[in-house]
């Protein structure tokens, strides 16, 4: 056979690999958490309290957890993302444009590892002697660290939508006297809406799926965080320290839990972003 | 008496204008006068640097990569010259007198309400109420008014091509131009959309001077008071009303140039 021929083959092949790992891992995840819903570990999981020792299985620390970093992230995040965003796009001349962008696409590739243990050298110290208090693993820490690692995915798929809409209305509202502040303010952001909002749910899902950088900096400790500055645990820390400590096997229900819940936060957030995606182009 | 007799100062001088986009000629040399009430049109192949020319004047050039500009583009205002390319010039503001209608109809992804009023509000600081009635005044201007007046909230994209291009017209007269920049206005309409618009330009030019473009010897024949012909960025040839009417003269022109 040719190479022609055999391309078909090889994509076909590759599409339905693809698809059998991905529905292999659900079937899978509905394999181990069926046993929750049957014997009835579904109720000591939805609990507030994670004792292991005594028998309390509880996640909702856990989903609390996450969903404060992952909240807390974006707020920090989206709004920085969107003033990069709009100088890179409108404001910057050439030259500082490319550094800028550059620079957002480097932030890409650093490894998460990296962000977290250069953050212990660097912001966890800061913390500790700012606010004294605490050890300086805290939520709030994992909260700005995560936002810098979500901060290039917003901007850069902003930008993208930006950079569409620049290219259309740019000119149009010169000629109209638009000064550049006002033309951000009243055409591109108005207009940038729906991009806008398909970059903050990508984000979110990065900072929902995030594990090393929350299991790196914050504290763990699995309890509803009082204040900023107190330790915190996420679904997938959790996930990762049970499964690699010597835990026994009861305890991985609450694994599998935490797995579902973190699948099904996937899914839903693939699914609003085809939506937008579907209605996106006009 | 004295100022009715004294020789007409023209509102726009456009001297020994040169315009390079990274390196490449674009416009050589070119001199060019426009009068109060009177309609002068630039013809010329496509590329022959129709559009860059009515750029130099509102300075939208400048919203390109490379571009450079030499020469003089002078407008009065209020009695007052202005150097457009000056430092001292508020680009904002110069932009908002000088009114562009561009090759293709371009409404902005708004309403047909917002379309027109987004510039008066944002650029001017207008009320609300005023706003509503330049908008209204404005889409009267371009017959557009009882077409869209029950619709003035849906799409501006929803309109027809020659609406869309009516549409931009009247943004850029709600905004009280002191002069009107058409660049091929009518190249992406079908006939009668071009008639309409054409029409609209014959009793526009009786309150606001305008410099247009063209690469339609009909429509010059048809609308303008005075022509520039250019070629590769040069002024090669001028006719006067008289002479665009003479059907001999006028083929000549055009034969050795088109
Ligand atoms: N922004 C630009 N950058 C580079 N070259 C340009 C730009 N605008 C116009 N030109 C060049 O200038 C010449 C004249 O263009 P233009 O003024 O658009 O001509 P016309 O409107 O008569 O068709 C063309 O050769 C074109 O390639
Ligand atoms: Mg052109």
């Amino acid at each position: 056979m040719d190479g022609a021929k055999l391309m078909p083959h090889l994509l076909r092949a590759a599409a339905l690999a693809c698809t059998a790992a991905a529905g292999g891992i659900l079937l899978v995840l509905i394999y181990l958490v069926l046993p929750l819903f049957t014997s009835g570990g579904w109720g000591s999981v939805i609990a507030w309290q994670w004792l292991p020792f005594q028998g309390r299985f509880g996640i909702l620390p856990m989903v609390v957890g996450t969903l404060l970093i992952a909240l807390g992230a974006l707020a920090v995040a989206t709004p920085l993302a969107v003033g990069v965003a709009c100088f890179v796009q409108v404001l910057a001349p050439g030259r500082i444009k490319g550094i800028c962008l550059a620079l957002v696409h480097y932030m890409t590739s650093i490894p998460t590892v990296i962000y977290g243990f250069v953050s212990i050298f660097l912001l966890v110290p800061l913390i500790r002697q700012w606010f004294d208090r605490g050890t300086g693993f805290s939520l709030a820490t994992a909260t700005i660290v995560l936002s810098l690692l979500i901060l290039p995915t917003i901007v850069l798929v902003l930008q993208a939508t930006l950079r569409e809409l620049d290219r259309s209305a740019r000119v149009t509202c010169a000629a109209l006297g638009f000064s550049r502040p006002a033309y951000i303010r009243h055409v591109l952001l108005p207009l940038c809406r729906r991009g806008l909002l398909a970059a903050v749910v990508l984000g979110f899902g990065r900072a929902v799926g995030d594990t090393l950088i929350s299991l790196m900096l914050a504290g763990n400790a699995p309890m509803v965080p009082a204040s900023p500055l107190d330790a915190t645990r996420t679904l997938t820390a959790h996930i990762a320290l049970v499964v690699a400590t010597d835990s026994q096997s009861t305890f991985y229900h609450s694994v599998f839990a935490a797995g579902l819940i973190l699948f099904l936060v996937m899914v839903l957030i693939q699914l609003i972003l085809r939506r937008l995606g579907g209605t996106f182009t006009p | 008496m004295e100022r009715m007799k004294r020789i007409p100062e023209p509102m726009l001088e456009i001297a020994d204008l040169s315009v390079r986009f990274a390196g490449k000629q674009v416009l050589e040399s070119v001199n060019l006068d426009l009068y109060p009430g009177e309609l002068v049109m630039a013809i010329g192949p496509s590329g022959s640097g129709k559009t860059t020319l009515l750029r130099a004047v509102n300075r939208l050039n400048e919203a390109y990569p490379h571009c450079n500009t030499r020469g003089q583009v002078r407008i009065r205002l209020a009695d007052r010259w202005w150097d457009i390319y000056a430092p001292s010039t508020p680009l904002a503001e110069l932009r908002l007198r000088v009114g562009m209608v561009f090759q293709h109809p371009n409404p902005l992804p708004f309403s047909i309400y917002k379309n027109v009023a987004l510039p008066l509000r944002i650029s001017l600081g207008m009320n609300p109420k005023e706003t509503l009635l330049r908008v209204q005044r404005a889409l009267e201007a371009v017959q557009l008014w009882s077409e869209v007046k029950d619709r003035l909230h849906d799409s501006a994209l929803t309109l027809s091509g020659g609406q869309q291009q009516r549409l931009c017209l009247a943004r850029v007269l709600a905004l009280e131009p002191a002069l009107l920049l058409l660049d091929e206005p009518t190249a992406s309409l079908d006939f009668k959309a071009t008639r309409h618009i054409e029409a609209l330009f014959q009793t526009l030019k009786q309150r606001y001077p305008i410099l247009a473009v063209t690469h339609n010897p009909g429509q010059m024949r048809r609308l303008a008071d005075r022509v520039m012909v250019l070629q590769d960025g040069r002024c090669v040839a001028a006719m006067s009303r008289p002479e665009i009417e003479d059907p001999e003269h006028s083929r000549r022109v055009m034969e050795a140039f088109f």
